[in-house]
C-alpha cells in the first residue's frame, strides 16, 4: 500500500510540475468572464447559461489530464526506460500501475476542484451583475453532485489511458485509442438510441449493427455520468441514480485497471 | 537590430492588413450566415445530439445565439424574413430545445416572435406544448398557449383549458384562476368555469383570504349567471319569445329576486342570447384605479 501510495505521490508532483496548474488557473479566470458575460446576451436562463459553461469547463478542464498529461506522464516512463529504474526498487508492477492510476485520479480533482470554485465565483459574479431573480434555479447539490460524477467520468477515462499505455508502444497510438475510447463512450448511448427506433426509411446493415451492439458491451458508457443538464436547471440527481453510476465506474475501473495489470506483467520492458 | 526592425515592420504591416480588412470579413461571414444555419436545419436532431457528445446544453446555448444572432441582423438590417427563413428558424429552434428540452429561451424566443412576426401559430404552440411536456413545474408555456389560443386562434375555450392548467402550477399569479373562469364565460362555458372555481377553492382552503375572496367572488357571479341563464331559457321556452328586459326573467326557473353582481355591474341580455354583466367581472375598485 506504501509504494502504491509513494508512486501516487510522485506521478501527482511530476503532474504538477507540468505547470498544468498554472494554464489551469489562466483557464479558470477566463471561462469565469466569459460565461458571466456570454450569458448576459440571452433572454432568462442567465443561470442555466452560466452553469452550461462553467461545468463544460469543469469537464475540459479534467479531460486534459487523461488526453494530455497521463498519457505523457505514463509514455515517457516506458519510453525512455525510466521504469526499469522504478521496478528496480522493491515496487511490484501492480502497484505501479494503480499507483499510476491513482497519482492522475489526484491531478484529475485538483483541476476539477480549481475550477469548481471558480464556476461558484462565476455564479457569484452573475447575481451580482444580473439579480437574485435569475438565479432562482440554481441548487448547490446538484452542481457539486454533477461533477462528481463527471470525475467519475473522467476515472473511467483515465484507466483507459493507463490501459492503452501498457498495451501499445507509442504515447501517440495511446492517444489516439484514448480519444476514440472518450468519442465511442460518450456516443455510443445515442447510437443505441437511434438504432432502436424503427425507421422504415432508413435500413442499417447488418454488421453495422453488429458492431455498435459489440461496442455497447466493451467500451464504458461515458455519456452516463453526464449530468451538467440536470445541474444547470437546478434539478437534483436522485440517489439511486448516482448510486448505480458510481458502482458502475468502480466495477469498469476495476476491470481496466485488472487488464492494464496482465498486459504490463507480461511486457518486456527491458 | 536590423532582425528587430524587420519583425517589428511585419508585425505593423500585419496589423494594419487585419484593421483593414476586419469589416470586409464580417461581411463574408454575414453572407454565409444564412447558408450555415440553413446547413443545420437539415441535420436529423439525433445526429446532432450524438455529434455534441457531453457538450449538449452548451452547443444548445451556443445555437441559439447564433439564431438570435440571425434574426438580430435581420432586424438591423430592415430586411423580412421569408417564409422559408422563419421555418428554418423553426427548425432550428426544435433542435435547440432537442439537444436541451429545458431550456426555456428558445420557447420564450418562439412565442415572441413566431406568431407575431411570421403569424406561425402552430409552429409557436407546438413549441410550448414541448415546454409545458418537458418543463412540468412551469406555469408559463400553459400560459403562452393560452393566450394564443385567445389572441390569435380565437378560441375562448381552448384558453380556458390552458389558463386552468396554468393556474394550478406553482408561481402562477393568483388572477390566472380567474382568468380561466372568465374565459369560460366567454365560451358560454359557465358550468364548466363554475366547477374550476369550486374545485379551487376546494383545493387552496389554506390561501390567504385576500386570493380566497378573489375567487369567492368570481364563483359568486358566475352562479348568479348560470341561474339568470337557466330562467332566461324557461321563459323563452314558456313564453314563446326571449325576454326583452332581464328584469322579466325573475320568477322562472327558481329565480325569485334578481342576483347582485359582486363586481358591482347591472345584468344584460347580449345579442346573443347569452346573460352578461356591465362590470365585465371585474371590480369597480379596480377599473377606478385603473382609470
Amino acid at each position: 500500500m506504501k509504494s502504491i501510495l509513494a508512486v501516487a505521490l510522485l506521478s501527482y508532483k511530476e503532474g504538477i510540475r507540468q505547470k498544468l496548474l498554472y494554464s489551469t488557473v489562466l483557464f479558470a479566470i477566463l471561462m469565469c468572464f466569459g460565461a458571466v458575460l456570454v450569458s448576459g446576451l440571452f433572454l432568462r436562463d442567465i443561470s442555466k447559461i452560466i452553469l452550461d459553461f462553467c461545468l463544460t469547463a469543469v469537464n475540459i478542464g479534467g479531460l486534459l489530464v487523461p488526453f494530455f498529461l497521463a498519457i505523457h506522464l505514463l509514455s515517457r516512463d516506458i519510453e525512455r526506460k525510466s521504469i526499469v529504474t522504478i521496478l528496480a526498487q522493491p515496487l511490484a508492477r501492480h502497484s505501479y500501475i494503480i499507483g499510476k492510476f491513482l497519482g492522475i485520479s489526484y491531478l484529475t480533482a485538483t483541476v476539477m476542484a480549481i475550477l469548481t470554485v471558480t464556476t461558484f465565483i462565476s455564479v457569484w459574479m452573475g447575481i451580482a451583475l444580473y439579480g437574485e431573480k435569475f438565479f432562482t434555479s440554481f441548487a448547490l447539490l446538484p452542481v457539486l453532485s454533477s461533477i462528481l460524477l463527471s470525475w467519475l467520468g473522467i476515472l473511467v477515462l483515465n484507466a483507459m489511458v493507463v490501459l492503452w499505455c501498457t498495451v501499445t508502444t507509442s504515447s501517440f497510438l495511446a492517444t489516439l485509442l484514448t480519444f476514440f475510447t472518450y468519442i465511442i463512450g460518450h456516443s455510443i448511448d445515442d447510437v443505441v438510441r437511434f438504432l432502436s427506433i424503427e425507421n422504415s426509411k432508413m435500413i442499417i446493415a447488418l454488421p453495422v449493427r453488429k458492431v455498435i451492439e459489440f461496442c455497447q458491451y466493451i467500451f464504458p458508457n461515458l455519456s452516463a455520468f453526464d449530468f451538467k443538464n440536470q445541474a444547470a436547471h437546478g434539478l437534483s440527481i436522485p440517489a439511486s441514480e448516482f448510486l448505480f453510476v458510481t458502482v458502475y465506474a468502480i466495477a469498469y475501473i476495476c476491470i481496466i485497471l485488472s487488464l492494464a495489470i496482465l498486459f504490463f506483467r507480461k511486457r518486456d520492458i527491458a | 537590430m536590423k532582425a528587430r526592425l524587420s519583425v517589428l515592420i511585419v508585425i505593423l504591416l500585419s496589423v494594419l492588413v487585419i484593421a483593414s480588412t476586419n469589416k470586409d470579413i464580417y461581411d463574408i461571414s454575414n453572407n454565409n450566415y444564412q447558408e450555415s444555419l440553413g446547413n443545420l436545419g437539415n441535420i436529423p436532431s439525433s445526429m446532432v445530439q450524438i455529434a455534441s457528445l457531453e457538450f449538449k446544453g452548451v452547443s444548445a446555448d451556443l445555437l441559439f445565439l447564433k439564431t438570435m444572432a440571425f434574426i438580430g441582423l435581420k432586424i438591423k438590417e430592415n430586411e423580412n424574413l421569408t417564409s422559408e427563413q422563419w421555418h428554418l428558424v423553426y427548425d432550428i429552434l426544435q433542435l435547440i430545445t432537442d439537444l436541451d428540452t429545458r431550456f426555456f429561451d428558445p420557447y420564450l424566443f418562439a412565442q415572441m416572435m413566431l406568431p407575431w412576426q411570421a403569424g406561425m401559430v402552430q409552429e409557436a404552440n407546438s413549441l410550448l406544448q414541448k415546454a409545458a411536456n418537458n418543463r412540468p413545474n412551469d406555469f408559463r408555456p400553459y400560459y403562452f398557449l393560452g393566450f394564443n389560443a385567445f389572441y390569435f386562434e380565437q378560441n375562448a375555450r381552448k384558453a380556458a383549458l390552458y389558463f386552468e392548467k396554468a393556474s394550478v402550477l406553482p408561481g402562477a399569479p393568483f388572477y390566472f384562476k380567474g382568468l380561466a373562469a372568465r374565459f369560460s364565460v366567454y365560451d358560454n362555458n359557465v358550468s364548466a368555469g363554475i366547477a374550476f372555481l369550486q374545485k379551487l377553492l376546494q383545493q387552496n382552503s389554506n390561501n390567504d383570504r385576500q386570493v380566497q375572496q378573489y375567487l369567492s367572488t368570481r364563483l359568486q357571479a358566475l352562479q348568479a349567471i348560470q341561474k339568470l341563464e337557466k330562467a332566461l331559457a324557461d321563459y323563452t321556452k314558456s313564453t314563446g319569445h326571449p325576454p326583452k328586459r332581464i328584469e322579466d326573467v325573475i320568477g322562472y326557473g327558481d329565480l325569485e329576486v334578481m342576483p347582485e353582481d359582486p363586481y358591482g355591474g347591472k345584468w344584460i341580455i347580449l345579442d346573443n342570447g347569452r346573460v352578461y354583466t356591465t362590470s365585465k367581472l371585474v371590480s369597480k375598485k379596480h377599473k377606478d384605479s385603473k382609470q
